[in-house]
């Protein structure tokens, strides 16, 4: 008797062809019927606020709302004409770009030193470090703002910069990263005839591409959408930050609400450019560092 | 190419206790001579190469590459290079920019190091995968790449932390033979870590073994398995591992389980006796001194048959006994088997300095002696 024997195919099925496992992708699954109406009910500020943001002022106030009768492209106009939005656009824009940039040099380097370096205390100050990360922000407010005055930065760009130029997060997190990193490549290096500062620019930092984006994006966000900080440290339109502008369009009585959806877009503009731009890192530094 | 002297190395990794990962090493290593180090994990031979490398630092000692003392030099100034057991290839440069880079850092002219790299990696044969990345290589071809890096600036001295341990047994044999090709066509003085024995018997001039941060024995790889210093040494080397026998020397009379022997200059006391597979054969019929095995398996290598077992008749049986065997020889589990011994291959030893017992005379059996006298 003999057997029959099916040879093996040539080329393995790819994922994305037409054969079962392309079709069961494209398959629903049942987590679909929870993840579509979640997803439309994220979706439903973002939409609200570009609906409000071309509509007339009366429009605005109907509930439910609805779609605008004509698109009022002048509120956008209205924004920028009516308010110093240029000045905060560019003073939100020079304080996230200095800190970002500071926070990436600075925290990659302290990162290092605490993953790698031996010195004596290090890992007291790495404790100490981490142990700041549980004081709220609220608590050192006040503190941080008698330092800040006595640099003599209040009302300046300064106060905004600063105090964050570094962050024990951001350090947390390099350090980590670092950590994960074999310890050969950097003898390697060494042995190869780099000193410690070459092999940390030409060996290390090209491999930590993943983690500075994380902490870009982070202290991007961060920087960006900040308002307490500014609203304490900032006092004249000129200097404020995008956020802090933003209040100024709402009133104590009446706010005009499309010229601050107007506004508010506008505001979210550059980041939600950077958001399609870089969305795989987004998700990545999201996902990695376990922050929301 | 440079003569390595290793002069009182000592080094003790500070902590509650203190480690000592190395105490006191003496080594000279000739002029392009290639040393292999070997020892079981935490004996302390990687240290012995991260000193020479200068990726630690040492507590006490001198390393004197090419008649200049380097321990207070920076790694890259030993002028040393070193293949690791990760092979450390920068993942985010091609194979071409690895190759390059301990030749960049040097500041060689341009023209000098595109020639200098294409002339190992022809040799490596590395050449059509000059554009890639080493995520994009197989694990053989890492580890040239890693020599071609080392071997590229023509350095002093050559270190190698078990370059071979990631590969698989078919490609460590090549690997083994391309390393012993390399370092015959170019005669830089290396130094081999290593624990795997074979690789250390088969690569080194003279091989060092170590214990405990100890240096134990070092010597050519034939001296040191025919007269191994100590029982470390002696079941340390050699596959399967010398068997012992524990046993005691009175009046002149060695008695081993059921073996009664006359061990020349050696003292009486407790002794054990180290006999290798290869000084035990299947005994047919009454052919000279033997013993009684009971086996309790059986490896079967094609070429031959590995038996397992323990002695019978003596208070260790519960130590590992193992001879060789013809393939057609296949004993039963708990079968009796009879086991020649050549006494003329029996090592002895202190049973409590472990130090090999030195004979003056040849080892021969009670009986035998009785017979001519």
């Amino acid at each position: 008797m003999t057997t029959a024997i099916t040879p093996a195919p040539l080329v393995d099925r790819l994922p994305d062809d037409d054969g079962p496992e392309g079709a069961r992708r494209r398959r629903p699954s049942p987590w679909h019927f929870l993840l579509l109406p979640l997803s439309l009910l994220m979706l439903t500020p973002l939409v609200w606020m570009v609906v409000t943001a071309v509509s007339t002022t009366e429009e605005s106030r109907r509930f439910p709302p609805a779609l605008p009768s004509s698109i009022q492209w002048s509120n956008f106009a209205d924004v920028w004409t009516g308010s110093p939005f240029g000045h905060w656009l560019l003073n939100t824009a020079i304080v996230s770009i200095i800190v970002v940039i500071s926070n990436v040099v600075l925290c990659s380097t302290a990162g290092y030193a605490f993953a790698r370096l031996r010195f004596r205390g290090s890992g007291l100050a790495f404790i100490l470090l981490l142990a700041t990360l549980m004081v709220p922000f609220q608590v050192v407010l006040i503190p941080t703002l008698l330092i800040v005055k006595s640099f003599g930065l209040i009302d300046h760009l300064g106060a905004l910069i600063v105090p964050n130029l570094v962050t024990a997060f951001g350090v947390f997190l390099m350090r980590q990263f670092f950590i994960s990193l074999p310890p050969d490549l950097e003898e390697a290096g060494r042995i190869d005839g780099a000193s410690r500062l070459g092999v940390f620019r030409k060996i290390l930092l090209p491999l930590m591409g993943p983690p500075i984006a994380t902490l870009a994006i982070l202290t991007f966000l961060s920087i960006w959408n900040d308002f307490l900080w500014p609203l304490v440290a900032i006092q004249s339109p000129q200097n404020m930050t995008m956020q802090l502008g933003l209040s100024t369009f709402q009133g104590a009585h009446l706010t005009d609400w499309p010229l601050l959806m107007a506004a508010t877009l506008m505001s979210q503009l550059p980041v939600i450019i950077l958001f399609l731009v870089g969305q795989r890192w987004f998700v990545r530094s999201i996902a990695s560092s376990g922050i929301k | 190419m440079a003569p390595i002297i290793l002069e009182g190395l000592r080094k003790v990794y500070p902590g509650k206790p203190p480690v000592v990962a190395l105490e006191s090493l003496d080594l000279t290593i000739d002029d392009g001579e290639f040393v292999a180090f070997v020892g079981p994990s935490g004996c302390g031979k990687s240290t012995v190469l991260r000193c020479v490398a200068g990726l630690e630092r040492l507590t006490a000692g001198r390393v004197i590459i090419g008649g200049r003392e380097v321990q207070e030099l920076p790694p890259g100034k030993r002028d040393v290079a070193m293949v690791f057991q990760s092979y450390a290839l920068y993942p985010h440069l091609t194979v071409y920019k690895n190759l390059a880079f301990p030749l960049k850092e040097r500041h060689v002219p341009k023209q000098q190091l595109d020639a200098e790299v294409r002339r190992v990696a022809e040799m490596l044969e590395l050449t059509p995968l000059l554009r890639r990345r080493p995520g994009q290589l197989s694990g053989g071809q890492r580890q040239r790449v890693a020599m071609g890096r080392a071997l590229v600036r023509e350095p002093l001295a050559f270190l190698l932390d078990e370059p071979l341990s990631n590969l698989d047994a078919k490609l460590r044999t090549q690997m083994r033979t391309e390393i012993a090709a390399v370092h015959r066509r170019h005669g830089i003085t290396s130094i081999y870590v290593t624990h795997d024995q074979v690789e250390a018997m088969t690569l080194g001039e003279r091989i060092v073994v170590m214990r405990d941060g100890l240096l134990q024995q070092a010597g050519a790889p034939a001296e040191v398995y025919e007269n191994p210093a100590n029982l470390f040494v002696a079941g340390f080397l050699g596959t399967p591992t010398m068997n012992m026998l524990s046993g005691r020397n009175e009046r002149g009379v060695l008695s081993a389980g059921p073996l009664r022997l006359l061990a020349p200059g050696v003292p009486d006391g407790d002794v054990v006796v180290g006999i290798r597979p290869e000084g035990l054969d299947i005994a047919e019929g009454d052919d000279g001194p033997r013993l009684e095995v009971i086996v309790s398996h059986v490896e079967a290598l094609g070429n031959e048959n590995l038996v397992h077992g323990a002695v019978a008749g003596i208070d260790d049986a519960a130590l590992p006994f193992v001879f060789r065997a013809p393939p057609r020889v296949a004993p039963r589990r708990d079968e009796r088997i009879g086991v020649r011994v050549d006494v003329a291959q029996l090592l002895l030893f202190d049973r409590v300095s472990e130090q090999r017992l030195h004979l003056t005379g040849p080892v021969v059996t009670a009986d035998d002696r009785r017979a001519a006298g």
